[in-house]
């Protein structure tokens, strides 16, 4: 807010100069919602940056974004070959700075873990 | 047995001794401020106080006006103890100082601070300057006393952005309650306000928002929302007061209507203050509260039930949109509307 009320400390909202201030304060304020939720936007730059990660890294087995006209969540899965490259990949996962993934890895094959499957959700 | 929207367990007497406050808050409900100066008198309060517990009332709940400008706050609370009711004081947090938190610790189960928002938006509600500063300063008193507290968040319809932050700083202060209470245009908010309360939109993202942070904050900090969830209400209609079955008569005040709400100037009314006087139980300096309990018993419990269920049906009906809704303004809007 640019303008500053102008007030008497005391009574601040006993008088009309005062509901005035108010009303221009609060003039072209946004509603609480919209702010929230640009506030809770993911950034579509990191957004991209998350699909060319992941599918340089293994197969994107299910990909889904939600949130009109800001997305404001995604969530997929990935399946990624052996298992050295899980951990980087994970590190990689919690670096981003809009996205606050929960992440799920499940192991795959028996007896010799071949693989891991990661879910990640924000 | 009606549940009503306080639950079984904690039937509340909402009680305002003073319209006395050093802030002349904007959303102020009772019009209170630094120039008002009635009060209610302590033995007054006191013997109400007894009859509401033997009415079935469980917390006597101080608001104000600023409740601890009252100087018999700590004697009024040690006798709401001492007739069985939990002591609630919700305050603007401003004049806690160590002495005044040590004279009331031992007579209070919880305290609730008022809590607007980011310190700018907090001192822009409050019309202060030095209103976060010094409530934030206060709450070492606070927390040294041992006393359970917690916050009261008033959502408007530009501010649900700063939820957030306060949830945040509740967790960091150590409360164990966010309570977030949707503006409502009475009081000075008439003028001072007009347009901001939550409109349906909010509410329903206010829904969405707090069951989220819920879950986030886990049990550090209950968090509770004063809307209703018409699909839930719908199920449950004792919730709001309007179930099928037309209670005994002569059950306690508290099965039948809760909060009770005590005015400043004696007034007993149900659910909130300044709520439409036809449905009140009269005024405190003409009778004790047991002999206006009987005969809002006989004379307007009826009125009040036919009340409860036009509001339900009226929030039910098909052409009624939106799902979440602040039921107490809803009915306090009906009782308004239908005595024009």
């Amino acid at each position: 807010l640019t303008v500053v009320i102008e007030r008497d400390k005391r009574h601040a909202y006993g008088s009309s100069a005062a509901k005035l201030s108010w009303e221009v304060a609060m003039a072209g304020e946004e509603r609480g919602s919209t702010k929230w939720a640009r506030a809770h936007a993911i950034e579509p730059k990191e957004l991209e940056e998350l699909g060319n990660f992941l599918e340089a890294e293994g197969e994107i087995l299910y990909w889904l974004t939600h949130g009109t006209p800001a997305i404001e969540g995604v969530l997929g899965t990935v399946r990624v070959e052996g298992t050295k490259s899980g951990g980087r990949l994970i590190d990689r996962l919690y670096a981003f700075n809009s996205l606050r993934l929960r992440i799920l890895v499940h192991p795959i094959g028996v007896p010799q873990i071949d693989g891991l499957l990661v879910e990640f959700e924000h | 047995m009606t549940r009503g929207p306080t639950g079984e367990r904690y039937r509340v007497i909402q009680i305002h001794p003073t319209r006395h406050c050093n802030l002349t808050c904007a959303h102020c409900y009772s019009l209170s401020g630094p120039e008002e100066r009635g009060e209610l008198g302590a033995a007054l309060l006191c013997e109400a106080l007894a009859d509401a517990a033997a009415e079935g009332y469980a917390v006597a709940s101080f608001s104000g006006g600023e409740p601890t400008l009252y100087r018999p706050l700590a004697d009024v609370l040690s006798v709401a103890q001492n007739v069985g009711l939990l002591t609630t004081v919700t305050t603007n947090g401003m004049l806690l100082t160590e002495r005044r938190v040590s004279e009331l610790a031992p007579h209070l189960d919880l305290l609730a601070i008022s809590l607007d928002g980011k310190p700018e938006s907090h001192n822009r509600m409050r019309g202060s300057d030095l209103a976060f500063e010094k409530m934030n300063r206060h709450l070492e008193h606070v927390r040294n006393s041992g006393i359970p507290f917690g916050f009261i968040f008033t959502l408007t319809q530009r501010n649900m952005d700063e939820l957030d932050w306060v949830a945040g700083y509740a967790v960091d202060a150590g409360a164990a309650l966010l309570q977030v209470h949707p503006l409502e245009e009475v009081g000075r908010a008439i003028s001072t306000l007009p347009g901001e309360r939550p409109d349906a939109t909010e509410c329903l993202v206010a829904s969405l928002v707090v069951r989220e942070l819920q879950a986030r904050v886990g049990e550090q900090l209950r968090v509770h929302l004063d809307i209703v969830d018409l699909q839930l209400a719908a199920r449950q209609p004792d919730a709001v007061y309007a179930g099928s079955t037309e209670p005994d008569p002569n059950v306690l005040l508290a099965d039948l209507v809760s909060p009770l709400v005590v005015e400043a100037d004696g007034q007993v009314v149900p659910l909130s203050y300044g709520f439409e006087r036809r449905y009140g139980l009269g005024d405190l300096h003409q009778q004790p509260l047991r002999q206006l309990a009987q005969l809002w018993r006989i004379n307007k419990r009826s009125a009040f039930s036919d009340l409860c269920r036009r509001t339900y049906a009226e929030l039910n009906a098909p052409d009624h949109t939106s799902r979440f809704t602040n039921w107490y303004e809803d009915i306090r809007e009906l009782a308004t509307a239908a005595n024009r």
